[in-house]
């Protein structure tokens, strides 16, 4: 397996990153408007002043040219410089996706905490009132849009009953807000997922022959059904992870959250260009990642799949 | 072993399921009443829609304003049911635009493999690694914010989960028989692909047309309510939602129903997909 990871996964990872890359460069600075303009607005600068802004950061030269002196830099681990901060780019996203990575960690403890037993209840009293229940609300949560979710939870929980700090960072109150937002998403596809799973792995043989050899219901729940049924739950969760990782863009923009997400939005509207093509390159190689330790760990977990099998179909 | 599953038969099934089942019948209940609204706004609506009265700004709900007033004055209820169109515009436009460029790619993918299957393979591969909303935000900036574009830039979001659905079902019909033989006649690929496997992959193909729409009304609602998508005053509902944004302290209510409305939208057409992907799949339900 490790030589098909290092012969086949790194390589394409590598070509999907450079296009993703070369694709971002491009489409980034077709967008109608250059920071230029952002910075000036209609100031009174005369042409010249703006043609020396544009060679002192480098806008002058053919795009091509601009993009090879990137890439080049980008190799020699110079991330660029964003525009209007003067910060290096790599500085201003680590400190930006350690934020985000946070937020992150905490909702997906939460929503793993919601989500795992919810589905096995579900799945134990399967058409049942119960069940039904569960069911309805798992499809309210992975119904419900972010951005109205996170205003309402600020509206009752700070504007109303005081409780919570609506918008910013800095203590762990501030997290608990963004982090219920995006755990009734996230809670809502793990439960889901585990009730399937759950109800495949109860109806397998080596479930009755459990059960007919009169083991406990705990027993037979704790070695027989979560040790199997788990697997796929797994594998939800590292993707929704990863997907996490690069930022919840909405809910950091209503929790007014310096995340890497609200640092990518913000970045577009200035046209900071370094910003969001490192972002860009930045998330796009977290994502690759993530998904690849996921495809590890679940040949890991479960040797009867054979990676090679699992993702050429 | 796959059955043929034709799409009124599917509709008869899901109908069938109402009787059980109190929050399908809602489902598509509310499915209807945005339908109806969408057909005849000018009857529903107790006030047009851009009737602005700035005596009565931000007024809370009333037997008068039922969803109450915003920030300019206007009924929301009004601007609510005018706005249905503008959803209705959403699914069919996101739809169109989304399958069909999905349902060929994944063909051809799928269909005739090697070098073509890797190329388009590479193009989703590179596509998912974008971080979905960014793509998005680009794709609206590059061509301007609009609601149009907003529609467009969700749609490119959703062809690479349309290609790897028709994707897979290509490669398992492909290998069946009943392929062998249309080849065998000397069928072209264009009516093997209408004829034979379209028929046999329209159940899995309108459920996830359904669940895509749902996705769709999210994600173009969320563009406008940073502004990306619909411009004011166009009554969309996540445009709506923008317009309450700063008055949200005060006068929830300007946000609340325009969500609310979002909201039951989407969870009503996930319900309908979900429900039709029972009937499509019932190893699911178990």
């Amino acid at each position: 397996m490790l030589k098909y990871v290092l012969v086949k996964r790194i390589p394409q990872i590598i070509l999907v990153m450079f296009l993703a890359l070369t694709l971002s460069f491009y489409l980034v600075r077709a967008i109608p408007g250059d920071p230029i303009e952002v910075m000036l607005g209609e100031s009174p600068a005369t042409p010249e002043m703006r043609e020396h802004l544009r060679k002192v950061l480098g806008l002058d030269r053919p795009i091509h040219e601009q993009y090879l002196i990137y890439i080049q830099r980008l190799l020699s681990g110079d991330w660029g410089k964003s525009i209007f901060m003067g910060i290096p780019v790599r500085e201003l996203i680590f400190s930006r996706f350690i934020n985000t990575l946070l937020l992150a960690t905490c909702s997906m403890i939460l929503s793993i905490m919601i989500g795992i037993p919810l589905g096995v209840i579900a799945a134990l009293k399967r058409e049942s009132i119960i069940d039904h229940i569960i069911r309805g609300v798992t499809l309210f949560g992975y119904s419900i849009p972010v951005f109205w979710w996170g205003l309402i939870l600020i509206y009752v929980f700070s504007v109303n009953l005081k409780l919570l700090p609506s918008i910013g960072f800095g203590t762990p109150q501030h997290l608990i807000l963004p982090s219920i937002t995006v755990a009734t998403l996230v809670s809502a596809s793990i439960a889901r997922i585990t009730r399937i799973s759950m109800l495949e792995v109860l109806n397998q043989d080596y479930v009755i022959a459990g059960k007919a050899k009169g083991l406990s219901q705990y027993i037979l729940l704790r070695d027989y059904i979560l040790r199997n049924a788990i697997i796929p739950v797994v594998t939800i969760v590292g993707l929704n992870f990863g997907t996490l990782l690069t930022g919840s863009v909405v809910t950091e923009t209503i929790f007014a959250y310096p995340g890497i997400g609200k640092l990518m939005v913000d970045a577009m509207y200035m046209r900071d260009y370094p910003i969001v093509t490192s972002g860009i390159f930045f998330l796009a190689l977290m994502f690759s990642l993530v998904n690849l330790l996921v495809d590890i760990l679940y040949t890991y977990l479960d040797p009867r799949v054979k990676l090679e099998r699992s993702i050429s179909v | 072993m796959r059955i043929k599953i034709k799409i009124p038969r599917l509709l008869i099934d899901l109908l069938k399921e109402c009787k059980k089942d109190p929050v399908l019948t809602f489902s598509i209940v509310f499915l209807g009443v945005v339908l109806i609204f969408a057909i005849i706004p000018e009857i529903i609506a107790p006030y047009p829609y851009a009737y602005i009265d700035l005596n009565k700004r931000l007024l809370p709900p009333s037997l008068e304003h039922i969803f109450g007033t915003d920030g300019l004055g206007r009924d929301i209820f009004s601007r609510i049911v005018y706005g249905a169109r503008y959803e209705i515009f959403i699914i069919l436009l996101a739809t169109l635009i989304g399958m069909p460029i999905g349902l060929i790619l994944g063909f051809i993918s799928g269909y005739f493999g090697g070098s073509f299957d890797r190329v388009i393979s590479l193009i989703t591969d590179v596509q998912l690694s974008f971080p979905p909303f960014i793509l998005m935000m680009i794709i609206v900036l590059l061509l301007g914010p609009s609601l149009i574009n907003a529609i467009i830039a969700v749609s490119i979001y959703l062809v690479p989960i349309y290609v790897r659905l028709v994707r897979g079902q290509v490669l398992v019909e492909r290998e069946k028989l009943y392929i062998e033989a249309a080849i065998a006649v000397g069928s072209s690929s264009w009516r093997i692909l209408v004829k034979h496997i379209l028929p046999n992959t329209s159940g899995p193909l309108v459920v996830q047309t359904i669940l895509n729409s749902s996705s769709a009304i999210l994600n173009v609602a969320a563009l406008s309510f940073l502004g990306f998508g619909a411009q004011p005053p166009t009554p969309e509902w996540g445009t709506m939602m923008m317009e309450g944004r700063p008055y949200f302290m005060t006068a929830p209510h300007a946000i609340l129903f325009p969500g609310l409305m979002i909201f039951l939208l989407v969870f009503s057409l996930n319900t309908i997909g979900e429900r039709l992907r029972e009937i499509v799949d019932p190893m699911l339900k178990i």
